[in-house]
C-alpha cells in the first residue's frame, strides 16, 4: 500500500509525499495497536463473564435439582412398596390401606400423586390433585411401554409442574402393573429457592424452549446468559430442564464501547496532528529520515520500538520527536484499556461474592469442606440454622461433629463430578436428622473444596415408616395411636378422638400416658412392654381415661413395627372401646375389678379369673389353690388405731402378698381384713398340688408375720389361712369360697396364725350352724323356747341387791345350748334385736311384777344390751316405753354394756345414756378391763357402775397381775364416784380378797347359778 | 294341531340354525406368573370335561363347547378388562376364573352387571359367594375359608396337640376373610391365638414375623399364603435350629404353584400340612380312571400323585360338567337363563363328589367342609393326604 502511495505519485512534490508517508506510517500504528488491544481485552473479558455466570447457573441448578430429586425419590419410593402394589391386586389394599394414605397430606409431601393401572387409567387419586391435561395418559403409556420412569412438564395458568411416572413392577412376574405419578410444583419450588439469591439476577427453567418458569423475567438483549441442565438423573423424555440465567448488573459491553469511541476520536484527532506537522517538515527531508522509516517498519511489525533521539530542530529532528509523543499516546490509551480490563477483572470478583450471598442467603443447608482435613471451611446461616450452631462457629468445625455415620460411610471424596449419600447428622441439640448430601468439588482459591447441599429428608424416611405403619393399620373403625420408638404420640386417627375425647393437635408429641387411668398398676405395664419387646405384640383388657375424665375399658392391641434393620421403629396402637358392651357398662357401675385402697383385683375380677381357672383346668388337668388369709385381730388393730393406720397395714400386707405368689397367680382382696389368692397351674396330683400351696401359704405366713410400720407404730400381725383345691367346673364358684372361708375359720380355731386345708368334716359343722340359725329364728319369733335366766348380785352383807338377766335357749333336741354359742349366731344374723327386744321386755315384766310385792321392790334388775341394739336409733324410746308401761322404777334397771360398743360414734351413745339416764335408768359397764377404755373416756359415760370381768377375779387369788388390775379398777370406779361389782365369784377366798381392795358388790356362783324364775323366787324367799 | 306342529317344528328349526355353531367357555386366569401352576391345572380340568361333552355331542343338541383364555397375571384391572371382553363375545355363557380370590372379588360387580356367570374352581375368599348381590351371578366349588378356619384349628389341635397357635396372614382380602374364621373358630375350639402377623405381598422376608409367632407361645402356625411366600418362609425356617421349626398348618395357596420345587430340600425339614378338598391318590372312581386317562393322554401326566394342584383340575372338571347341564337345562345361550339353571340343577355324581343337587338360590357353594382333608409333600413331590379322614 505504501509503495502504492508512492509509485503513482513520483511526480508530487517531496513535501506532500513525505507528509502522506508519515500520515500513513502513523495510522498503520494507530490500526495496528489499538485493534490488537481491543482483540485481547474483549476475549479476555467474555470468557471471565461468562465463566462467572455459568458458576452461579451451575450453583442455582444443583440447588434445584436437589430439591426436586428428593420430591421424586419419595415417589419412587412408594411406587416400590408393597402398598402401592397390593392395591393394584387387591380392592381391600386399595381402599382400606393406600387412599387414606394417599389422603393424608402429610404422608404425600403435599404433592398430588395418582395412581393409574396397567392401562393408565387412573384408580387412586390424592383429594389434593391438581388438573394434570391429557399428556398424563400419553405419558403414563409410554412409561408401562418402557416400564422405565417417565418425566414430563404441565404448564397453564397458575403453575407449572414437573410430573414424575414410576412404573410398578407386581414382584411376582415383574410385570408393570401401574403407574404411579406424582406433580411436583415447580412454580413454588423455584421462586421460594431463587428469592433466596437476593441477588440481581434472571433465572428462567425451560423445557423445549419454553419458559415453564422465570423469576424477575428481564429483557435478555445486551447480556450473556449461561444456562444447565438440571440434573436429575432420570432424563426427561423430551429433552432436559435447563436452566437458564442472566445477570442483571451493568453490561460490560457498554464501558468497553464507549472506550472504542473514545480510541476512535484519539486517533482522528492525531491523524489531524500529524497531517499537520509532516507538511511543516516535508521540506526539510535529510537523511535522518532513514532512521524513521526503519523503525516504523518494525512497529509495523508489531515491535516494541524506541525512537532514537533526534535534538535537531529541523523537519527530521521534530518528525523524531512527534513520533516519539505519539507512540507514547498510543502507550497511554493502552494502559488505559489495561485499567479497564483491571476493573472488569474486579467485576469478576463481584460474581464471587453474588456467590457468596448466594451461599450466605440460600434456605439450603450448604457447606464448604475441605476434603483433606475434614474441616468445614465455611457453613452458610441456613446451615447454622439447621445444626443449630452459632453460625461463626461452624466454620472451622470439623465435620465428624455433625455427621453420625462412620467415617467411612460418608467420607467427603473428590471422585466424581458429584456425589449424593444419605447419611445421619447430628444437631446441637443431639437431636440426630436423616439427611441426603449432595456434594460436588468448586474450585477456591486454587484449592479444591467440596461444596455440599444437605437436605433434610426425616420426614420422607417418617413417611417410609409410615407405609410400613399403614401396612399394619387398616381397620379404621378403631382407634389407632402410633408412636415413635420413643412413645411419643407421632399420629392418631379419627377414632382415636372419637373415644378418648382428645384431637389429633392435644396428644400428638406426647407420651400415651396422658390416658392413664390409674388402674393398671407398673407391674402390669412392666409385663406390657417386656411382652411387646419380646414378641411385638401385645393385646389385652385395659382401663384408661378419657379427656372428660370417664375411666372406660378398651381392648388394646400393640403392635412393634420395625425398619429395614429389624429395629422397632414404631408402635401401633389400635383399640376398640368396649364400654358398650352390656358386660363392661355394669362393670363400670360396679366400679371395676380393683380394690382402690390397695389395688389388688376385687371380688368380681377374683371371681372372673376363678372362672377362666377352672376352664383352663379343665382342659389341661391341672390344679389350682383358693388360699383365704384373714388377718388376726385386725378390727382391734382398727379399734385402738384408727382407720387409717388399718388401711395402712392392709397396704403393706396386699404388697407382701404379692411377693409371696407367682406372677400368673391372683391376689385379691374381698373386704374388710378378708384376701384371696388364686394359684394356678399346681400340679396334676392334688397330693403335689397340696405340698405346692401349702409351701406358698407358710411363705405368706411368715412374710406376713413381720413387724409393720404404720406410720410411727411398730406392729405386728399374723394372718389366719384356709386353703382349698380344686379342678375344672366340679365345683362351683361360690361352693370353693365357702370352702377357703371354712378352712379359714379352722386355722382361727386352732389358734389362729397358721394353715389349714379344707376339711369336709368340716363342712357338716358349718351346716349344723346354719340349721341352729334357722332354728334361733324360729325359737325368737315363738319365743316357746327362750328363758330367762337369773343370777343374784350381793353386797358385802351378802343381801340380794338385785338379778342379772341371762338368756337361755331351751332346744327341743339339743336342750339347753349355751349363750357363747347362740349369740354370736344372733348377733350375725341380726336377730339379737327381737332376741334383745323380748330379753328387755321379759325383765321389765318381772321388774314390774317385783315392785308390786313387798320385800322384792328393792330388788335391781341388769340387762345386757347388745351393741346392736344400743345403736338403733329407736332404743331410748324403746327402753322408755317399757319403763312407763310396766310402770317400774327407771333406778331398778341397770342396763349392762359392752366397752366396745362405746368405741365408734362416742357422742351418738353419749347422748343416748344421758337421755336414759336422766330418767333415772342406770348404767353398768360390763367386762370392765378387757377392752382399752381410757380414764378421761370412761369419765365422759354417764355410768353408775363398772363391772370386773370375771377372767380377773378367776386368778385374783394367786395372780398378782390380775389383783393389780382389779386393784387399779376399783380405785379407779371409787375416784369417779362409781359403784363396782364383781363377776365369777366362785370362791371365799376370791371373795375376801375383792372386799380387802374395796369391791362391795358381787356375783357368781359363790352366791347362786343362774336359775329359773321359779327357783329365784325360792331363793329370794329363803334369803335374807 | 297344526298350530303345534308349527311350533314344535320352529322348535327344531331354531336348534338347528344353531347346530354346528361353538358354544364358549371363557377362562380368565394368572397364566403368566411363572411359578404358579393353577391356571394350568384349572384349564386341564375344563378342557377335559370339554373334551368328554363334546365327544358325547356336545350341548344344546350338538353345539360344541370351546374353550377360551385370558391372562389376568393377577391383576385386578387386568381381570375387570378380561371379564368385560369375555363378556362380548356371542354364545360365551360364562367366564372360570384362577385361584386368586381379590381377582374375583373385583370382578364381582362386573359379573353382576353384566349379568354373566362368573365360576370359582379355586378362590376361597367367603365373599366370592357372600357379597349380597341377588340374583348371585357366581358359583363356587371350591373351599371355603369360613370351613378353612375350624379345619385348621381341629387338625392343629389333633395332629400337633397345639393349644396355641400363631397365624400369618397375607394383607389382602383374602387374608382377611381367613382371620375372620380362624378367630371364630379358635374362639369356639378354646384355643389361644397367640399372635396375628400380616405381611404384604412381595415382602422380602417373613422371619422376623415367624420368630414374633413362635415367641408368643405359638405350638403350631397356621399360613395363609401363596407359593412365594409359603417357599419364603419355609426356606427361612429350614436354616432355624430344628427345635425352632414350628409346625405348619398351611391354607391351599401354596399349592396353586411349584411349591416344593420352589423350596427344595427346606420343605423336608419342616413340619408341613396343607388344607385340601381333592386327592387323585388312591381314587378308584370311573370317573376318577377316566379323568387319570385323559390326562395322561394329553398332558402327559404318568400318575395320580403327579397332578400339580390337583384341586383345580377336579374342581374345575366337576364345575364345567355342571356348566354344561345347565346349558342343556337353559335350553339356549341366555346367560341369565344358564344362571337360572345352575341353581336347579339335579343330582350329578361327579369327580370329587356326589352332588345331590350342586347349587341353590341361597347357597352357591357346591362343596362343604365335609370334603376337608389335610396332606404332606413327600420327598418326590407328591402331595399325600394324611392318613386320618376328615378334620
Amino acid at each position: 500500500m505504501n509503495s502504492l502511495l508512492w509509485r503513482n505519485h513520483d511526480n508530487l512534490p517531496l513535501e506532500i509525499r513525505i507528509k502522506r508517508a508519515a500520515f500513513a506510517m502513523t495510522m498503520l500504528i494507530v490500526v495496528i495497536l489499538g485493534g490488537m488491544l481491543l482483540i485481547l481485552t474483549l476475549s479476555e473479558i467474555l470468557s471471565n463473564q461468562t465463566k462467572a455466570n455459568r458458576d452461579s447457573a451451575n450453583f442455582i441448578g444443583k440447588v434445584l435439582s436437589v430439591d426436586i430429586k428428593s420430591q421424586l425419590n419419595s415417589v419412587k419410593t412408594l411406587s416400590q412398596s408393597s402398598l402401592v402394589w397390593t392395591a393394584l391386586t387387591d380392592s381391600a389394599g386399595r381402599d382400606a390401606h393406600l387412599r387414606p394414605f394417599l389422603q393424608n397430606k402429610t404422608n404425600s409431601g403435599n404433592m398430588p400423586m395418582h395412581l393409574l393401572d396397567y392401562r393408565g387409567r387412573s384408580v387412586l387419586e390424592s383429594v389434593s390433585s391438581a388438573h394434570i391435561d391429557s399428556s398424563l395418559a400419553q405419558l403414563s403409556a409410554r412409561v408401562l411401554a418402557d416400564r422405565r420412569p417417565r418425566f414430563a412438564t404441565d404448564q397453564n395458568a397458575e403453575h407449572s409442574a414437573l410430573i414424575v411416572a414410576f412404573p410398578v413392577f407386581f414382584p411376582y412376574t415383574q410385570d408393570a402393573i401401574g403407574v404411579l405419578v406424582g406433580e411436583i410444583d415447580l412454580s413454588n419450588n423455584f421462586s421460594s429457592k431463587v428469592e433466596d439469591l437476593g441477588a440481581e439476577i434472571g433465572i428462567e427453567i425451560l423445557h423445549q424452549g419454553r419458559i415453564l418458569a422465570a423469576h424477575r423475567h428481564i429483557d435478555s438483549g445486551g447480556y450473556f446468559p449461561a444456562s444447565v441442565e438440571l440434573n436429575l438423573q432420570e432424563t426427561i423424555d423430551d429433552g432436559p430442564l435447563v436452566l437458564k440465567l442472566y445477570s442483571t448488573s451493568n453490561p460490560w459491553i457498554q464501558t468497553v464501547t464507549k472506550y472504542i469511541v473514545l480510541s476512535i476520536a484519539l486517533a482522528a484527532l492525531l491523524g489531524t496532528l500529524v497531517w499537520r506537522i509532516a507538511g511543516l517538515i516535508a521540506r526539510r527531508i535529510t537523511l535522518r529520515l532513514t532512521p524513521l522509516t526503519n523503525a516504523c517498519v518494525a512497529i509495523s511489525k508489531g515491535h516494541d520500538v524506541t525512537i532514537p533521539q533526534d535534538d535537531g530542530m529541523d523537519e527530521v529532528g521534530v518528525l523524531s520527536r512527534t513520533l516519539q509523543n505519539a507512540i507514547s499516546s498510543y502507550r497511554q490509551i493502552n494502559t488505559h484499556l489495561e485499567q479497564l480490563v483491571a476493573e472488569k477483572t474486579r467485576g469478576l470478583s463481584e460474581s464471587e461474592s453474588r456467590f457468596r450471598r448466594f451461599f450466605e442467603n440460600n434456605s439450603s443447608v450448604m457447606l464448604l469442606i475441605d476434603p483433606a482435613s475434614g474441616e468445614i471451611r465455611d457453613a452458610n446461616y441456613a446451615a447454622a440454622n439447621f445444626y443449630g450452631y452459632p453460625h461463626e462457629e461452624m466454620a472451622g468445625m470439623h465435620y465428624r461433629y455433625i455427621n453420625l455415620l462412620s467415617e467411612l460411610a460418608s467420607r467427603p471424596n473428590l471422585e466424581g463430578e458429584g456425589l449424593e449419600f444419605i447419611s445421619r447428622h447430628q444437631l446441637f441439640n443431639g437431636d440426630a436428622r436423616d439427611v441426603e448430601v449432595y456434594s460436588t468439588p468448586i474450585e477456591s482459591d486454587g484449592r479444591t473444596l467440596l461444596f455440599a447441599i444437605v437436605h433434610d429428608i426425616s420426614e420422607r424416611t417418617l413417611n417410609e415408616r409410615e407405609l410400613r405403619i399403614a401396612a399394619t393399620a387398616f381397620e379404621v373403625q378403631e382407634g389407632i395411636l402410633i408412636t415413635d420408638a420413643d412413645i411419643n404420640i407421632l399420629r392418631v386417627n379419627k377414632a382415636f378422638s372419637r373415644i378418648t375425647g382428645y384431637q389429633a393437635d392435644e396428644v400428638i408429641g406426647h407420651n400415651p400416658s396422658i390416658l392413664n387411668s390409674g388402674y393398671q398398676d407398673t407391674e402390669f405395664y412392666a409385663a406390657m412392654w417386656d411382652d411387646l419387646h419380646r414378641t411385638g405384640e401385645w393385646e389385652g383388657e385395659i382401663w384408661n381415661r378419657r379427656k372428660n375424665g370417664e375411666i372406660y375399658p378398651e381392648y388394646l392391641t400393640i403392635t412393634a413395627t420395625r425398619d429395614v434393620k429389624g429395629n422397632i421403629s414404631n408402635y401401633v396402637a389400635a383399640f376398640n372401646d368396649i364400654t358398650a358392651s352390656k358386660k363392661a357398662e355394669e362393670e363400670i357401675k360396679g366400679l371395676a375389678f380393683y380394690d382402690p385402697l390397695t389395688r389388688l383385683p376385687n371380688r368380681r375380677l377374683l371371681l372372673d379369673r376363678l372362672t377362666r381357672a377352672q376352664a383352663s383346668s379343665a382342659r389341661n388337668a391341672q390344679q389350682c389353690a383358693l388360699l383365704f388369709i384373714d388377718l388376726d385381730h385386725f378390727k382391734s388393730l382398727n379399734d385402738t388405731l384408727g382407720h387409717d393406720i388399718g388401711d395402712l397395714l392392709l397396704q403393706q400386707v396386699a404388697q407382701r402378698l404379692q411377693t409371696c405368689v407367682r406372677d400368673d397367680d391372683t391376689v385379691a382382696r374381698q373386704g374388710g381384713d378378708e384376701f384371696v389368692l388364686m394359684l394356678e397351674n399346681l400340679s396334676e396330683s392334688t397330693i403335689d398340688a397340696a405340698k405346692q400351696a401349702e409351701k406358698i401359704a407358710e411363705k405368706i405366713l411368715l412374710t406376713l408375720n413381720q413387724t409393720y410400720y404404720l406410720g410411727t407404730h411398730a406392729h405386728h400381725n399374723t394372718p389366719s389361712i384356709g386353703i382349698t383345691l380344686f379342678s375344672g367346673h366340679q365345683t362351683k364358684a361360690e361352693e370353693l369360697f365357702k370352702q377357703a372361708d371354712i378352712a379359714m375359720y379352722q386355722s382361727k380355731s386352732a389358734g389362729r396364725n397358721t394353715l389349714r386345708f379344707y376339711d369336709p368334716t368340716m363342712q357338716a359343722e358349718i351346716s349344723a350352724q346354719v340349721a341352729l340359725e334357722l332354728d334361733l329364728r324360729r325359737a325368737v319369733s315363738e319365743h316357746s323356747e327362750l328363758l330367762l335366766y337369773y343370777q343374784t348380785q350381793v353386797d358385802d352383807a351378802d343381801h340380794i341387791t338385785g338379778v342379772e338377766a341371762l338368756i337361755r335357749w331351751n332346744h327341743p333336741e339339743q336342750g339347753l345350748i349355751s349363750p357363747a354359742k347362740f349369740i354370736p349366731l344372733a348377733e350375725e344374723s341380726g336377730l339379737i334385736l327381737p332376741l334383745g327386744h323380748w330379753v328387755l321386755t321379759t325383765a321389765c315384766r318381772q321388774l314390774a311384777s317385783w315392785s308390786a310385792q313387798p320385800g322384792r321392790e328393792h330388788l335391781s334388775m341388769a340387762v345386757n344390751i347388745s351393741p346392736r341394739q344400743f345403736w338403733l336409733p329407736t332404743f331410748v324410746e324403746e327402753v322408755l316405753t317399757l319403763i312407763n308401761y310396766f310402770k317400774i322404777n327407771p333406778a331398778k334397771l341397770k342396763l349392762e354394756i359392752t366397752e366396745s360398743m362405746t368405741l365408734d360414734n362416742v357422742d351418738d351413745i353419749i347422748a343416748k345414756m344421758t337421755a336414759l339416764k336422766s330418767k333415772g335408768i342406770n348404767f353398768s359397764m360390763d367386762d370392765f378391763g378387757t377392752g382399752y377404755s381410757s380414764l378421761q373416756y370412761l369419765k365422759k359415760l354417764p355410768l353408775s357402775q363398772l363391772k370386773i370381768d370375771q377372767s380377773f377375779v378367776r386368778d385374783i387369788a394367786n395372780d398378782s397381775g390380775d389383783q393389780a388390775i382389779v386393784r387399779t379398777v376399783i380405785a379407779m370406779a371409787q375416784s369417779l364416784d362409781l359403784n363396782v361389782i364383781a363377776e365369777g365369784v366362785e370362791t371365799k377366798e376370791q371373795r375376801a380378797i375383792l372386799l380387802s381392795y374395796g369391791c362391795s358388790n358381787y356375783q357368781g356362783y359363790l352366791f347362786g347359778k343362774p336359775v329359773p324364775i321359779e327357783q329365784l323366787e325360792i331363793v329370794l324367799t329363803q334369803s335374807p | 294341531m297344526i298350530q303345534k306342529i308349527l311350533v314344535l317344528l320352529s322348535f327344531l328349526f331354531a336348534h338347528q340354525a344353531h347346530a354346528g355353531e361353538l358354544v364358549y367357555i371363557g377362562l380368565d386366569a394368572e397364566f403368566a406368573q411363572k411359578s404358579s401352576t393353577s391356571a394350568q391345572a384349572v384349564q386341564q380340568g375344563i378342557q377335559i370335561a370339554i373334551d368328554e361333552i363334546n365327544q358325547a355331542g356336545g350341548v344344546l343338541g350338538g353345539r360344541k363347547l370351546e374353550l377360551i383364555t385370558r391372562d389376568n397375571r393377577s391383576i385386578t384391572a387386568i381381570a375387570v378388562d378380561n371379564l368385560r371382553d369375555l363378556a362380548k363375545i356371542p354364545d360365551l355363557i360364562a367366564v372360570f376364573g384362577g385361584k386368586y380370590s381379590p381377582v374375583y372379588i373385583e370382578c364381582i360387580p362386573v359379573a353382576q352387571e353384566l349379568q354373566i356367570p362368573l365360576l370359582d374352581p379355586w378362590g376361597s375368599a367367603d365373599m366370592i359367594t357372600d357379597h349380597g348381590f341377588q340374583p348371585s351371578y357366581t358359583f363356587r366349588l371350591s373351599l371355603k375359608d369360613s370351613w378353612a378356619g375350624p379345619a385348621f384349628v381341629r387338625f392343629a389341635m389333633k395332629q400337633h396337640k397345639a393349644k396355641h397357635l400363631g397365624v400369618l396372614l397375607p394383607n389382602t382380602s383374602w387374608g382377611r376373610s381367613n382371620q375372620a374364621a380362624i378367630d371364630k373358630a379358635a374362639a369356639k375350639a378354646g384355643v389361644k391365638l397367640t399372635g396375628v402377623r400380616w405381611y404384604n405381598w412381595g415382602d422380602p422376608s417373613l422371619i422376623i414375623k415367624y420368630n414374633e409367632l413362635r415367641n408368643t407361645g405359638a405350638d403350631a402356625i397356621i399360613l395363609v399364603a401363596n407359593e412365594n411366600e409359603g417357599s419364603l418362609l419355609i426356606k427361612e425356617m429350614a436354616a432355624l435350629p430344628p427345635e425352632q421349626r414350628l409346625p405348619i398348618i398351611s391354607h391351599w395357596g401354596v399349592t396353586g404353584g411349584d411349591f416344593a420345587g420352589m423350596t427344595g430340600d427346606a420343605l423336608q425339614k419342616i413340619d408341613f400340612s396343607v388344607i385340601q378338598t381333592y386327592s387323585f391318590i388312591g381314587q378308584k372312581s370311573p370317573i376318577a380312571k377316566r379323568v387319570l386317562a385323559a390326562m395322561q393322554r394329553s398332558y402327559g401326566i404318568a400318575e395320580a400323585s403327579q397332578i400339580k394342584s390337583p384341586v383345580g383340575v377336579a374342581h374345575a372338571y366337576d364345575l364345567t360338567h355342571l356348566l354344561a347341564r345347565a346349558i342343556n337345562q337353559a335350553g339356549s345361550t341366555n346367560r341369565g337363563k344358564i344362571r337360572d339353571a345352575m341353581e336347579k340343577l339335579g343330582p350329578y355324581v361327579g369327580l370329587v363328589q356326589y352332588y345331590a343337587q350342586p347349587f341353590s338360590p341361597d347357597r352357591h357353594d357346591a362343596l362343604s367342609d365335609k370334603n376337608i382333608f389335610f396332606s404332606r409333600y413327600t420327598a418326590d413331590d407328591k402331595l399325600i393326604p394324611f392318613d386320618q379322614p376328615n378334620y
